[in-house]
């Protein structure tokens, strides 16, 4: 048998499979996949307004130079991770339809944007946990004294910090291992 | 507008149905998660089909997204051994139960050898399967006439190699 031969003799194997019965309602998977968009482009946005809302809130509390600063920086913060989320989604479905070079050439490329962003996060929740902890431990020791407010206080930066980090170190080794993925494809 | 995507998509749904079916069950073993890539594979090609300008055939526009789509599930899967256990026999009611039994079992052989296959490979051979010429494969995997005819051609010895063992 040549190879022609063989090739058109799986091919009929291959074609005479009857699909499995799976129950697709294109409607159905339409509005899913739109709500879970809308859904989660409603939450980030939810979660920007309300960081916003309240934010500017407490600044027009207590307008001091102080919290003008930490509410900008607030402001500046939410805006950046907002615009991101948003850009992020469009380029997921962006490349779809592309070649599968170009699609694992994107793909690497996100990856590596991917990477990027998680050592910037690092760097910012190292450098946020080094002015937050002092800020807050000489405010609650010095300015406005509460042992409570201060292990509340630092505590909860702790904690917080210790999630992202988690995440972040969790968040990497997902993109790692999808990184070496396609560098296994391309390397065939 | 919207109403002829809508015509167009379930037209698409209709005419490719079976190949997807067949191309998502060689990616992913596992009848629930294939059930889920499936419906990835159909969001994304609906999301895809407004920006479908007919610079390729529409034969090659689905297979790209679908691959794309089953290449970025392998890839974020986390790592499981394939067994073909997993794979479900599919009743196939025009035959007579024992000629049904032999052909079922040789078309599950032939999809666990796909499925071993490494995945630059099993792109090809699926392609090829589903009867696409190699301009199209070209257009759908990105590289060269010439360089689909190798990576056919070592796919095509892998999948011999491999059917060969079952035997």
């Amino acid at each position: 048998m040549n190879q022609d031969q063989e090739l058109a003799v799986w091919r009929q194997d291959w074609l005479a499979e009857e699909p499995a019965a799976g129950r697709y309602q294109i409607r159905g998977i339409v509005e899913r996949g739109r709500r879970r968009m809308r859904i989660s482009m409603a939450a980030h946005l939810l979660f920007a307004v309300v960081l916003l809302a309240f934010s500017a809130w407490w600044v027009f509390e207590r307008w001091t130079a102080e919290w003008i600063v930490w509410a900008s920086v607030i402001w500046i913060a939410t805006l950046v991770q907002t615009a991101f989320v948003f850009w992020n989604s469009a380029g997921t479905w962006a490349t779809l339809d592309q070649s599968t070079a170009g699609f694992v050439d994107l793909a690497r490329r996100r990856c590596q944007a991917a990477l990027r962003q998680i050592r910037y996060g690092r760097w910012l929740t190292a450098v946020s946990f080094a002015i937050v902890v002092p800020w807050l431990t000489w405010d609650f020791a010095f300015r406005y004294p509460s042992t409570e407010r201060l292990l509340l206080g630092d505590g909860t930066a702790c904690v917080l910090s210790a999630v992202y980090l988690i995440a972040f170190a969790l968040w990497r080794r997902r993109k790692i291992r999808e990184l070496n993925e396609l560098d296994r494809f391309t390397d065939l | 507008m919207a109403g002829e995507l809508e015509t167009q998509y379930e037209r698409i749904f209709a005419e490719y149905r079976p190949a997807l079916e067949r191309l998502s069950g060689c990616y992913e073993s596992v009848p629930q998660a294939r059930e889920d890539l499936m419906q990835d594979i159909l969001l994304a090609i609906w999301k895809a089909l407004p920006r479908f300008r007919g610079d390729c055939s529409e034969r090659t526009f689905v297979f790209r997204v679908a691959h794309n789509r089953c290449l970025s599930h392998v890839w974020r899967r986390r790592k499981r051994a394939e067994t073909a256990a997993e794979a479900p026999e599919v009743p196939d009611p025009r035959a007579g139960p024992e000629r049904q039994a032999i052909e079922n079992r040789r078309r599950q052989v032939l999809r666990d050898a796909i499925r071993q296959l490494p995945l630059n490979y099993r792109q090809v051979i699926l392609l090829a399967l589903e009867d696409l010429s190699p301009a199209e494969i070209a257009s759908v995997v990105g590289v060269t006439e010439n360089n689909v005819g190798v990576r056919l051609n070592r796919a095509r010895n892998a999948l011999r190699c491999l059917l060969e063992k079952h035997v």
